[in-house]
């Protein structure tokens, strides 16, 4: 275990960092509402982003030949997410959906991104559920 | 000098970018009725469109499979990738002769059912052969990279 956890070191603090942004993500947002002050708001949504990058450039790593297909498919999968989580929220909220919810949907997807690599098989789940 | 040959004939590579303008116009063109007209119930609609339109452009960038000939070192590359080999590199010395075979003819050599409809077959000696799939290609590209091989020992390209 210890050998494990020594070799795998810089995964899981990736990973671990990942978890705790996610976790004060949601209670800035949610129970403190820090996130009404813009200077706030702009650290937390930047920080998201970058590991929302990080987490996709994890994914496209393993099959991406050149450095700038890397870089392409990166930006274009972090894209891909934004727009696909929110068409499922889109779907969810069916007729009812505002501007407002809308933001809140993008939100949520910005703030689950830097565990965008420990969910991505509920995710599919979910998207294999969905799909019927 | 070096004469590369991507993948795709011309009018695959059309009916992609007809795809791809398809979803542009599309996702631009709801997105736009949407917030004209505040029609929110169609967000989900643009979503979906931009979703789809990525997707094409994901795929669009990771098109890479191509062959190459360096005339300078040499070498005849390919990045197509057949049964478990995802590429490989030989010399023009290596290269015995080249054909274009079908697929009956491949069956001589390969067992199995997912064969290409025709493939660009390398001889290295009468038994072995490095073979590029050529169904991703059109057949007068196929011909032009034999023609290639054919005038390797020449200078010019």
């Amino acid at each position: 275990m210890k050998d494990f956890m020594k070799k795998n070191l810089g995964s899981l603090s990736f990973f671990v960092l990942g978890i705790l942004c996610t976790v004060f993500s949601f209670l800035l947002c949610f129970y403190w509402s820090a996130l009404q002050k813009p200077f706030v708001a702009v650290a937390v949504y930047a920080i998201d982003g970058c590991f929302l990058f990080a987490n996709v450039f994890c994914v496209v790593d393993g099959f991406s030949k050149t450095r700038g297909r890397r870089i392409l498919n990166t930006l274009l999968g972090g894209a891909l997410y934004l727009s696909l989580f929110s068409t499922f929220g889109c779907y969810f909220f069916g007729d009812r959906i505002t501007p407002e919810l809308f933001g809140g949907v993008l939100q949520v997807a910005v703030f689950l991104a830097p565990v965008l690599v420990i969910l991505l098989p509920v995710y599919f789940f979910i998207a294999y559920i969905f799909g019927g | 000098m070096q004469a590369k040959f991507e993948c795709y004939g011309r009018k695959k590579i059309a009916l992609v970018y007809v795809l791809l303008a398809i979803f542009f116009v599309f996702s631009v063109g709801v997105t736009f009725y949407t917030v004209l007209s505040q029609r929110w119930d169609l967000l989900a609609l643009c979503c979906g469109g931009i979703s789809l339109l990525l997707m094409v452009l994901l795929w669009l960038v990771n098109l890479s499979a191509d062959v190459t000939l360096d005339f300078e070192k040499r070498i005849f590359a390919s990045k197509v990738p057949f049964r478990k080999e995802e590429g490989w590199e030989i010399g023009f010395e290596e290269i015995q002769r080249a054909a274009i075979l079908s697929k009956e003819e491949l069956e001589v050599y390969y067992k199995g059912k997912f064969l290409p409809k025709r493939a660009l077959c390398i001889y290295l000696d009468e038994h072995q052969l490095k073979v590029v799939p050529g169904t991703r290609f059109s057949m007068l590209q196929l011909q032009q990279v034999l023609q290639k091989i054919e005038r390797r020992g020449e200078d010019t390209v």
